[in-house]
């Protein structure tokens, strides 16, 4: 009897802080949901240095699919489209993603048509690709802030109409928490 | 003394040739009129220059208004603005409780037909705002990829006015200009040739290549 193959997690993760601190916490995340099946391919932003999209559409009318910018976005954003979930985890920035989170964001324009189509009325992208992962965004607050989380959730819900995605949860994260189990535990109340 | 405004171009394109220019210089020309003294500092280019963002924050202080212009993407605002205002609120959140409280005004547009689209990128706007002391001056949102006309025009005027006498933009100026400049219909039939004229006329790419999926799933 053959396994079900493991799902693949690609979490952007754009706190701000680098070095050890994040690398043992994307570790942590691995071991959190080693045994749910999941399989985590992370990228630690601040470490990156991911160019900002420069607006040209090229990867709308030139190079279809493909950013014009060869460097690691290109392959976040094919990391992203081949996985089942995308968790953008972020400190909470003006309600917001940080810049090097929507550094990364911004740059996934490729995944998307240029046309246009209606989505509940609104005029959204048409879908590049036949399925798009489910997205769980992972705010970061110091303490409770109901406007920023009010924005944030705005914002997550926003993207997944936006990224086609099928399922969208955003999950607000204060300081003290456990990340990784937080995560595991909206992965598998909402993902699984 | 003259008043003294600073215009940031959050449009990564920069101060000649975006959309957030030409927005910008609708109402700077107003400003000026009005005997305001002007900066301009493109933040894409401010965030990524050695001492750039040093430079950004002290104009910042220096200045009795800041308008902020920029595109919508992907449902907030571009990184390098974002980058931007990191900057900012980390120098003034600390440094400038006790210092003058420049007022922000922002406008912010997009390339779908419906400006309510840009609600989510203002709000980040005006929590930036509280986040680096300065005080809120009030919105412009508009839609349709393009400079406005007819009832936009009127309303990025009157915006301009506002802003020239040392006035807030109102809730009023802000309804006026944030309905959809067109049927949603006819702007997506609209947009979708545009699309295909652009690749074809420009990179000779053809619409049955306009959907190429270079990354599809193994």
């Amino acid at each position: 009897m053959c396994a079900m193959p493991a799902k693949i997690v690609c979490v952007l993760d754009g706190r701000r802080e680098a070095g050890d601190g994040q690398a043992n916490s994307l570790r942590a995340l691995d071991g959190a949901l080693s045994g749910h099946e999941w399989r985590v391919t992370g990228y630690r932003l601040a470490e990156l240095d991911v160019a900002a999209c420069r607006g040209c559409f090229a990867c709308w009318v030139r190079t279809p699919g493909v950013c014009i910018i060869d460097d690691v976005g290109r392959e976040i954003a094919e990391s992203v489209i081949r996985s089942d979930v995308l968790i953008l985890l972020t400190p909470i920035t003006f309600g917001g993603y940080a810049s090097a989170l929507k550094s990364a964001v911004d740059r996934l324009i490729p995944l998307i048509l240029p046309y246009f189509q209606r989505i509940d009325g609104e005029v959204h992208h048409v879908k590049r690709y036949e399925r798009y992962p489910s997205l769980l965004g992972v705010g970061l607050l110091p303490g409770a802030d109901p406007k920023q989380e009010k924005t944030f959730r705005t914002v997550v819900e926003r993207n997944g109409i936006n990224l086609h995605a099928p399922t969208v949860r955003a999950e607000v994260v204060y300081d003290g928490a456990d990340v990784p189990e937080a995560i595991a535990r909206a992965l598998s109340e909402t993902f699984s | 003394m003259s008043r003294r405004a600073l215009v940031l171009i959050g449009s990564p394109k920069g101060q000649t040739g975006s959309n957030s220019a030409r927005y910008a210089q609708a109402i700077a020309a107003r400003l000026e009129e009005a005997g305001w003294r002007l900066d301009w500092i493109h933040v894409h280019e401010a965030v990524t220059t050695e001492g750039g963002a040093g430079e950004l924050v002290a104009k910042v202080d220096a200045s009795d208004l800041v308008l902020f212009v920029a595109p919508l993407y992907v449902d907030g605002l571009p990184a390098p603005a974002i980058r931007a205002f990191e900057s900012i609120a980390d120098a003034r959140g600390v440094a400038a409780k006790d210092a003058r409280k420049p007022k922000l005004a922002v406008l912010i547009h997009c390339g779908f037909v419906e400006p309510a689209q840009n609600a989510t990128a203002i709000e980040m706007c005006r929590l930036f705002a509280a986040a680096a002391d300065l005080e809120w001056f009030g919105a412009l949102a508009f839609g349709g990829g393009g400079i406005p006309r007819k009832r936009g025009a009127l309303a990025l005027r009157a915006a301009a006015d506002a802003l020239a006498a040392g006035e807030p933009i109102s809730e009023e100026i802000r309804r006026a200009a944030g309905r959809p400049v067109m049927p949603r219909w006819l702007y997506g039939l609209g947009g979708n040739q545009m699309w295909r004229t652009q690749a074809k006329k420009r990179y000779g790419v053809a619409p049955k290549e306009l959907r190429a999926r270079p990354y599809e799933p193994r």
